[in-house]
């Protein structure tokens, strides 16, 4: 008798015992999943956040390049001419026919769909200039067709101080320089014989001397942004053969757009003429809003999807450039878990974050640097 | 049962010997004692689920909290708000234009709901203005129980948990003279989680200036 009381004692407490484990285990996985979470969360949110508040910067009074009109030019792809924005290029909006590179380029609806009744995602295009690099050291000057070269100015030598090194660097990084030098793909801003056009890095940059580079910008970049457009009078290979300019500056476009070609689907980071990178996984739904700045009747749009559409949900905003965005609102960046736990009975298996916050536009909408 | 055999005589017997084994009773009593203790331990395990469910909350607040300075930022880089302005309602720091009073933040001495911006007007599109008193909250967007966003169970998350203060202190030297172009911002989010109860905070401590 005593022996199966004990026994039935002995089971019952097994029994909770391996109760306590399984919640145990269960609260494991659960943790697990949000770490998992929140990890891709911050990595996404803080590059994102950190890229969109950059928007514009160092591309000076207006943030509006003239890019050539010939042939179209391009952003969201690579070397390979692989484009990445739901699988086809992203174009530069335009004023007439002619199109321009803004601070900000607003993706509406041009991501993939990974749920029909969700309907497309969107992409954001940011563009700023690399401070890393201290191109703009160099004088640059077309010495033959598609070919630039970047060298010291004569004078004052060998490099002008102060202005474009920062304290304690006597140097700018060699243009040949394998990591931080100009390599084919990376787009190159220049004001040459007057007039300010980007350019698309083809080939490897050679030394020709002291301090001096030849750089290759041949016609046929992936980006289109070396054409001779016929009566163009925009694009490098129009400029005049030894036309010359100071403070080359190199810019990323940088594109964030949801790749769903692999699973689970991802958010990448396409920048100029390169191959994307991943940011985040598990990112499953990528949508914007910005507030506009009307110059001409001195209000604010605010809330616009597809800014200067005239779209029914634009309306406010129509006509205005983007250049004129003051906010960018980040509507929905959702973020699942990977990690199913259904066989430990955690509701349906899956945990979601979203993000849903704002940033300024602080570099884009130049207003006054110094107000009263 | 413990027994032993003896010899007594050539014969054996078998004696029976004290029982030092539980008795019932005691049994009973200490697994009374050992529930009592697992029963504490499945609160802590309760406990320790509910901080985890509120990580959440806390990266929701952080990032309202740098929502509501981003707003600021936008507020001091659009041409129609002046600097002096960008501060909270009654500030007599008023160095630009000279006026007695100035600002356009609500007032930080209690914590207000999160309400909306407005969508008109000189302020709109800025968080924490005095317009905004009286907006609709600020909700999340949840995609619902298909996990599918634009479709029809898809659930608004009034914020009304939620509450923020802004505070723009002027800034002064060592030597204690007024830093006008220079201000200290404290963004304080105020929420309650659902699972402890207890008031939580997020503060965020940053400046911003005259100058872009």
């Amino acid at each position: 008798m005593e022996m199966v009381v004990s026994m039935a004692i002995g089971l019952i407490v097994l029994a909770a015992a391996v109760q306590i484990y399984i919640q145990g285990v269960s609260a494991t996985w659960t943790v697990a999943q949000r770490a998992e979470m929140q990890q891709d969360f911050r990595a996404a949110s803080n590059i994102l956040t950190k890229d969109l508040s950059l928007a514009g910067a160092g591309l000076g009074n207006g943030v509006a390049i003239a890019l050539p009109s010939g042939s179209t030019p391009l952003y969201g792809c690579d070397q390979t001419a692989k484009c990445y924005l739901n699988g086809v290029a992203g174009t530069y909006p335009l004023q007439g026919a002619t199109p321009y590179l803004y601070g900000l380029l607003p993706g509406y609806n041009i991501g993939p769909i990974l749920n029909v009744a969700q309907g497309a995602t969107d992409t954001v295009t940011v563009v700023y200039t690399d401070s890393s690099f201290y191109l703009n050291c160099y004088t640059a000057t077309i010495t033959a067709k598609g070919v630039v070269t970047f060298a010291p100015a004569a004078s004052p030598t060998p490099w002008p101080t102060p202005g474009c090194l920062p304290t304690g660097v006597t140097s700018p990084q060699a243009v040949n320089n394998t990591v931080a030098g100009l390599t084919a793909g990376d787009l190159v801003l220049m004001t040459l014989g007057g007039n300010q056009v980007v350019a698309e890095v083809t080939g490897p940059a050679t030394a020709t001397g002291t301090n001096s580079y030849s750089v290759p910008f041949a016609n046929s970049d992936v980006l289109k942004m070396n054409q001779t457009p016929t009566g163009a009078t925009s694009g490098l290979n129009s400029a005049a053969l030894n036309a010359t300019g100071t403070s080359p500056t190199r810019i990323l476009v940088i594109t964030y757009y949801l790749d769903n070609t692999v699973t689970p689907s991802r958010l990448m980071r396409q920048i100029s003429g390169h191959s994307p990178i991943p940011v985040a996984e598990n990112i499953v739904y990528l949508k914007f809003s910005y507030d506009l700045f009307n110059d001409s009747t001195n209000t604010v749009a605010v809330n616009q999807p597809n800014p200067g559409s005239g779209d029914s949900n634009d309306t406010a905003s129509t006509g205005l450039l983007p250049n004129q965005i003051t906010k960018i609102n980040i509507l929905n960046m959702a973020i699942d878990s990977t990690l199913m736990s259904s066989q430990f009975r955690q509701g349906n298996g899956y945990q979601r974050l979203d993000l849903q916050t704002s940033v300024s536009a602080r570099n884009l909408t130049y207003t006054n640097e110094y107000p009263n | 049962m413990a027994t032993t055999m003896i010899r007594r005589g050539g014969n054996f017997r078998v004696r029976k010997q004290a029982e030092n084994g539980f008795s019932l009773l005691e049994v009973v009593i200490s697994m009374a004692v050992l529930t009592v203790g697992m029963v504490s331990l499945l609160g802590v395990f309760g406990l320790a689920m509910a901080s985890t469910q509120t990580s959440q909350q806390d990266m929701i607040a952080k990032q309202l909290a740098n929502e509501a300075y981003e707003s600021i930022v936008t507020a001091r880089n659009t041409t129609q708000i002046t600097w002096d302005d960008i501060q909270n309602q009654g500030s007599t720091t008023c160095t630009v234009t000279g006026a007695s009073s100035c600002g356009i933040f609500a007032s930080p001495t209690a914590p207000l709901p999160m309400y909306q911006a407005v969508t008109t007007g000189t302020y709109a599109g800025i968080l924490g203005t005095t317009s905004d008193v009286g907006q609709p909250e600020q909700t999340l967007q949840d995609p619902g129980p298909d996990g599918v966003y634009q479709t029809a169970d898809d659930i608004l998350i009034p914020l009304t948990g939620y509450q923020r203060t802004i505070l723009i202190s002027p800034v002064y030297d060592s030597s204690g003279n007024l830093v006008g172009s220079l201000r200290a911002v404290t963004i304080t989010i105020q929420y309650s989680t659902s699972q402890t109860q207890l008031p939580k905070s997020y503060i965020l401590n940053s400046y911003i200036s005259e100058y872009q």
